[in-house]
Formats: structure tokens, C-alpha cells, sequence
């Protein structure tokens, strides 16, 4: 390498022959069974993590094409979305979440399930109207 | 409680001042979440030791305190209360994920119905509908704060995306998935090189000779990498993320495959937050090549004793092999 022509051809080829190793490599990768969680893949697509925090998961990444594709079209998706402001839904009232998960399984399973899914109402609340009660 | 999680929990204890001080601001923000201060510690906690606390590292004080900052303490508030079932926090959750969670669906789906599908589907899991020990699980509870909670769903929109294809198709790989998100092929468009005919003068023996020693050498240098290197070659060769994607994925000033990357420039001590172009990332990439390329001759010379001459015939059979494929043969015959 005595130029920088040379050093560019060289780099070229030698992309070149990464570029097929890669592939083949992928395809002959030993198949992992532990995957990173969403939460996990998330924090690591938008750069929150610390040098310890993902140095496990760039490990993981390397060794997993499966998570690594995930982590790839996450990106893309995120890209897509990046540019595009939230949008807030049109609903002016709240709406009870049992009935909106009533109505989910109304769809999906044909009826309903509400004792399953009767609200809990958090203690806290139930004390709040205790007082407001009193 | 084995002695390390008892030195990291009273690490944690040194710091419920920073966390309470977070629960008050929340509540202030969202004061009918029903959240309360000590659940909300130790959803913080648990963040934590999932993060923070790995082998080899015991954080000071000051960088939990960091680290406690950091967590997006507002939207892990309000999915805590979404967990719990809290009225107001589901209606604050619809008003303000609803519609994006639709948007993601749509853009990933292959059909009107499907992308509703996977809402309705995305909210059951959202609200639970396994009960353990008499208390239902919802899938807030897996949220930890690290990221954003609108990225955190987009990650669960997609792989609740994955899980309807692979329900109704039996097995679709991810390639097929993704396929209507409109990516190409392999993008990485290297020009066939010119070939000499120093070959045609070598006897097959000595070719097949090159061949072994070349894709052992290629598999060496690439081992030799380290995991953040050998991650940008992957993205950009293997899973075809373009150089805009990729600077994507660094464009966090504390992202530390950025810091990897960029630990010895100066520009970035003292421009931490500039954006990191396509072009940056394209120079990453042929710093990367480099070393690859310097390890890989350096193992021709000293693993398998060939000369500066044969290793250039080396990348000439191997780059002529891979266009004809036949390198590809030989390695999964390995």
C-alpha cells in the first residue's frame, strides 16, 4: 500500500470479500434461543445506553441475526416515523378501559368477557372517594 | 441475597432521595395516575439492576443518581398506572399513542384489517390477560424507563406484527416480513474487479492452497474485530442498513457505538452533540475495511507464509470466486 489509490482499491476488495463472508456466514449462524426483550431492543435503537449498559447486547447482537435484523427494521421504522409529528386521538371524553378491552374482545373472540376484566380500582382511589364522600 | 445484590441494593438505598424526588414530579404532572411512591421506587430500582448493575461493575453513587435521571420517569409513570388499570392513564395513553400506534401498524401491515388486528391485539397485551397469582400481568409491567415509551411500542407493534404473519403462514422469515418496507438487496455495490491472468499460470493445486488459506484469513481478520466493528459490517452487509439508517442508529450523542467510533476524534470532545452524517459513517466503514484488510494480509504473511505478491493473487481468485460464487461453496463446506 503505497498510495491512496491503492489503499481505496484495497479497501475495496477486501469489502468485497467481507460482503460475501458476511452472507454466508448468516446463513450458517448457530441458532440462539434467548432473545432480547423489547425493552432491551428498544433503549439500545435509541442510543440510551451506556457503554457497560450495551456492550452485553452489541455481544448479543453479533453473535444473533435474528435480534440483529429485529434491531435493523426497528431503525428503519423509526426512521420513517421520525419525521412525522404525534398524533392525538380524536376522543374528547375518557373512556372506561374495561370497556374499551370489552370491546377489543368483542371483536376479536365474538363477546364479551367483563368479569374477567372488571376494573380494579387501585385502593389509593378508593380512599380518595371515601373522603369525598365524607 | 447473595453479597453483591446486597451491596447493590444498599447502593440503590443511598439514593432514595433522587427517586422520590422523581416520584414528586411526576405525581405533580399526573396527579390522579394512582401511582404510588414506593411502587414507583422500586419499579425504578429494578430498572437499575436490570442496567446498571452487570458483573465487573459496581457503579458509584453518583452514577446511579445519573442513571436514575436519565430513565424517562414520566412515561414509565404512566405506564405503571396503565398497568394498574388506572382510568385517567388509559385515557391519557389512548389520547396520546393511539393514533401512532395505528400509523406504525399501517405502515407495517399488508392490509387494513391486519393493522387493526394488531392494535386491538397490541392493547389486550398492553392490559393483560394472563393472571398470576391473582393479580392480572399487564406488558407495562415490562417496561423499564430506558427508552422511550413510544419506541417501546413500536417494538411490541412489531413483533406482535411478526406474530400474526408467523400465526397465519406458519413460519415467515423476517426477509419476507419486511419485504414491503421496500428495502433492496444487498446494497453494498462494489465494482468487479479487473481481473490479471496470474492464475491461469498456477497449477490447481497451489489455487486450492490459496483459496483455504484466504477464507481462513478473512475469517480470522473478522474475528479480530471488535463486537462494536463487527456490528457495523453486519448491519451494512448483512442486514442492509443503508449509511442514513445507520447514522440513525449513533445519532444520540450518548450512544456508545458513536463513542466507540468516535473515541479518538477531537472534533467530538469538543462538539459532543453534532449530527453524524452518512459520510461519517461511510468513513467508519473504510476504517473498518482497513483493519480487516490489515489482518487479513498480516495472517496471509505470517499464518500461511505467503509472500506480498501471492496475497494479491489470494484477492484476486477470492474476489473472482465470490462473483462467481464458488467461495461461497467452499466456506459452507467448512
Amino acid at each position: 500500500m503505497n498510495s491512496k489509490g491503492n489503499i481505496k482499491k484495497d479497501n475495496s476488495q477486501i469489502a468485497f470479500l467481507i460482503d460475501g463472508f458476511l452472507k454466508v456466514r448468516s446463513t450458517t449462524s448457530v441458532l440462539i434461543e434467548t432473545h432480547l426483550d423489547e425493552d432491551s431492543l428498544n433503549a439500545f435503537i435509541e442510543g440510551q445506553l451506556s457503554k457497560v449498559e450495551s456492550q452485553p447486547i452489541i455481544n448479543h447482537l453479533v453473535g444473533c441475526s435474528f435480534c440483529r435484523q429485529v434491531t435493523a427494521e426497528l431503525v428503519k421504522l423509526e426512521l420513517s416515523f421520525a419525521e412525522t409529528d404525534p398524533v392525538v386521538s380524536q376522543h374528547s371524553e375518557p373512556t372506561k378501559v374495561s370497556e374499551v378491552i370489552n370491546g377489543l374482545f368483542s371483536r376479536l373472540f365474538g363477546n364479551t368477557t367483563g368479569e374477567v376484566f372488571a376494573h380494579q380500582e387501585p385502593e389509593d382511589e378508593k380512599e380518595d372517594k371515601k373522603d369525598e364522600n365524607n | 441475597m447473595s453479597p453483591e445484590l446486597a451491596l447493590y441494593d444498599s447502593l440503590l438505598e443511598n439514593c432514595e432521595v433522587v427517586m422520590d424526588e422523581i416520584y414528586s414530579r411526576c405525581s405533580e404532572n399526573m396527579p390522579n395516575f394512582g401511582v404510588k411512591n414506593g411502587c414507583f421506587n422500586d419499579s425504578l430500582k429494578k430498572t437499575a439492576r436490570k442496567y446498571l448493575f452487570k458483573e465487573n461493575n459496581k457503579p458509584t453513587s453518583d452514577e446511579i443518581k445519573t442513571f436514575l435521571i436519565e430513565i424517562q420517569a414520566e412515561d414509565l409513570f404512566m405506564a405503571m398506572a396503565c398497568s394498574n388499570g388506572n382510568e385517567r392513564a388509559w385515557w391519557e395513553f389512548d389520547q396520546n399513542h393511539r393514533g401512532y400506534l395505528e400509523r406504525v401498524s399501517r405502515h407495517l401491515a399488508r392490509s387494513e384489517a391486519d393493522a387493526q388486528d394488531v392494535v386491538d391485539t397490541v392493547y389486550v397485551e398492553l392490559y393483560g390477560t394472563r393472571v398470576v397469582d391473582g393479580e392480572r400481568v399487564s406488558k407495562f409491567a415490562s417496561y423499564s424507563g430506558k427508552g422511550s415509551l413510544r419506541g417501546w411500542l413500536r417494538t411490541i407493534v412489531w413483533h406482535s406484527l411478526v406474530d400474526l404473519h408467523r400465526t397465519s403462514h406458519d413460519e415467515v422469515s423476517l426477509d419476507e416480513m419486511t419485504e414491503n418496507l421496500g428495502e433492496g438487496l444487498a446494497h453494498a455495490s462494489f465494482a468487479e474487479q479487473n481481473l490479471g491472468g496470474e492464475e491461469t499460470m498456477l497449477d490447481q493445486i497451489t489455487i486450492d492452497r490459496y483459496r483455504k488459506v484466504t477464507v481462513s484469513a478473512i475469517e480470522d481478520a473478522f474475528a479480530n474485530l471488535e463486537n462494536h466493528e463487527k456490528l457495523l459490517l453486519l448491519y451494512y452487509h448483512v442486514d442492509n442498513l443503508k449509511l442514513r439508517e445507520i447514522s440513525r442508529l449513533v445519532q444520540e450523542p450518548e450512544s456508545e457505538l458513536r463513542s466507540w467510533f468516535q473515541r479518538k476524534s477531537v472534533n467530538r470532545e469538543q462538539n459532543p452533540d453534532t449530527k453524524i452524517h452518512e459520510s461519517t459513517v461511510m468513513r467508519w466503514l473504510e476504517k473498518t475495511y482497513g483493519k480487516v484488510l490489515k489482518y487479513f494480509k498480516n495472517d496471509l504473511q505470517t499464518q500461511a507464509g505467503l509472500k506480498s505478491e501471492e496475497i494479491g493473487i489470494c484477492m484476486q481468485l477470492a474476489t473472482k470466486d465470490l462473483a462467481n460464487s464458488s467461495l461461497y461453496r467452499n466456506l459452507l463446506k467448512r
